[in-house]
């Protein structure tokens, strides 16, 4: 009788640590994007949830970035060169950059992506 | 029973072990953003190492390091051997026609046909073109040196990979979409490699609706118009990497291919403007439709 609760216990700690290590290490795959101004994060977005954020610099600069429909892009931005906006919308793939005001959207890892060249 | 006691101990404290401690930095360099994710017990410290090795390089083979003397000699002539490889399509020593240029500045403007005349005479360092891919190489000296499991680096859209992955399956790299949105493809890569895209969409301005991008033709000193968006060279060495992704650009897809089988030690993935994707043979890309170029 003793044995078995026993086995029983180990059984359940066992059971308890492989779904904490698969929780732990698989990690979230997908669907989330960092916002970083400046280097620093300041927003962690699901990419289910459609919104519009507005992103501020200390210097003046701002950047509007839409999510909608599972994707993340720049819609407007006070920099020059507009080359966030050209960017378009991404699920996926290289982090989004705006050089001049300092913005980076980074995505996430995915199964099927570790990064991208270009 | 002892030995179930174990077994039940142990398996699930291996499988909690089995996550290394692993590190991620993001660092304004090179006039771009690079991102450094770092697999192995020095993780952290590595990470610090490769941010102090970029800011390092960075100072020495700009315009003012390479003025003063800064530069590696072996890198500059590694630098002119790539040069000459390529028939002069990659050209380290365009300086005063990319200053001309000055694609970096808020408000840049065409240059007249004689500034850029009499700037293609002089001869002034710029490796903007090599110097990404170089440091991807320096890197990976440093995560040897510092007995690093995997990493994978990203320098402004310059990808080095460094060792195997965790699973033992090729790391995958996207290939940009030059018109926005997700990646074109899906390159898999295996083990330490660099990956390097030159395109028209990087860097650039429009005037009346005409592009001007920074892969500039040493021929003309105008930016390169050889019917692509832009060109992926899959390299073991970064550095050739980095310079043959310009040199194909400019060259073309006819020109690139037949490059390309005139050698050995490069992949490469070429879009064109009229949206077509063509790979070399040894190219593992999936997830697009594509033509493959035959030795």
């Amino acid at each position: 009788m003793k044995t078995k609760y026993w086995i029983l216990c180990l059984a359940g700690i066992f059971a308890l640590c492989l779904g904490l290590s698969v929780f732990l290490f698989s990690g979230e795959q997908g669907n989330y994007a960092e916002i970083f101004s400046d280097g620093k994060q300041i927003a962690r977005v699901d990419l289910r949830q459609d919104q519009v954020l507005r992103v501020e610099t200390a210097q003046g600069g701002c950047n509007e970035i839409t999510i909608k429909g599972g994707k993340i892009g720049v819609t407007a931005a006070s920099c020059p060169d507009h080359i966030c906006m050209h960017r378009g919308r991404c699920s996926q793939g290289a982090q989004i950059v705006c050089l001049p005001n300092r913005l980076v959207i980074r995505f996430s890892p995915s199964k099927e992506l570790d990064t991208a060249a270009g | 029973m002892k030995r179930l006691f174990l077994l039940l101990i142990t398996l699930p404290l291996l499988l909690w072990g089995c996550g290394e401690p692993n590190a991620t930095q993001t660092i304004f360099a090179m006039d771009t953003v690079m991102t450094f994710q770092v697999w192995g017990t020095d993780a952290p410290q590595a990470v610090q190492r490769i941010s102090h090795t970029i800011s390092d390089l960075e100072s020495c083979y700009n315009r003012e390091g390479l003025a003063r003397g800064a530069a590696d000699p072996a890198v500059l002539q590694e630098a002119l051997d790539l040069s000459r490889r390529t028939g002069g399509a990659f050209d380290p020593q365009l300086g005063s026609v990319t200053a001309l240029w000055n694609f970096t500045a808020e408000d840049p403007k065409i240059p007249t046909a004689e500034q850029i005349r009499d700037a293609l005479q002089e001869k002034t360092w710029d490796l903007g073109g090599a110097l990404k891919g170089y440091a991807g190489q320096k890197c990976v000296g440093l995560l040897k040196e510092m007995q690093i499991d995997r990493a994978i680096l990203n320098l402004g859209g310059n990808v080095q990979t460094y060792g195997q992955k965790k699973d033992g399956t090729p790391w995958q790299v996207g290939i940009q979409n030059p018109q926005g949105g997700d990646p074109v493809g899906i390159l898999a890569v295996e083990g330490t490699a660099s990956v390097v895209t030159s395109g028209d969409y990087q860097r650039f301005f429009e005037v009346d609706g005409v592009r001007y991008h920074h892969i500039i033709d040493p021929k003309t000193g105008y930016p390169a118009r050889s019917g692509l968006r832009s060109v992926t060279v899959i390299c073991r060495d970064g550095m050739t990497a980095d310079c043959l992704s310009t040199a194909l650009f400019v060259m073309g897809l006819e020109q690139g291919s037949a490059f390309w089988r005139d050698s050995l030690d490069f992949e490469a993935v070429f879009l064109t403007e009229d949206g077509k994707i063509y790979a070399t043979q040894g190219a593992s890309l999936s997830g697009c439709d594509y033509e493959v170029i035959r030795r």
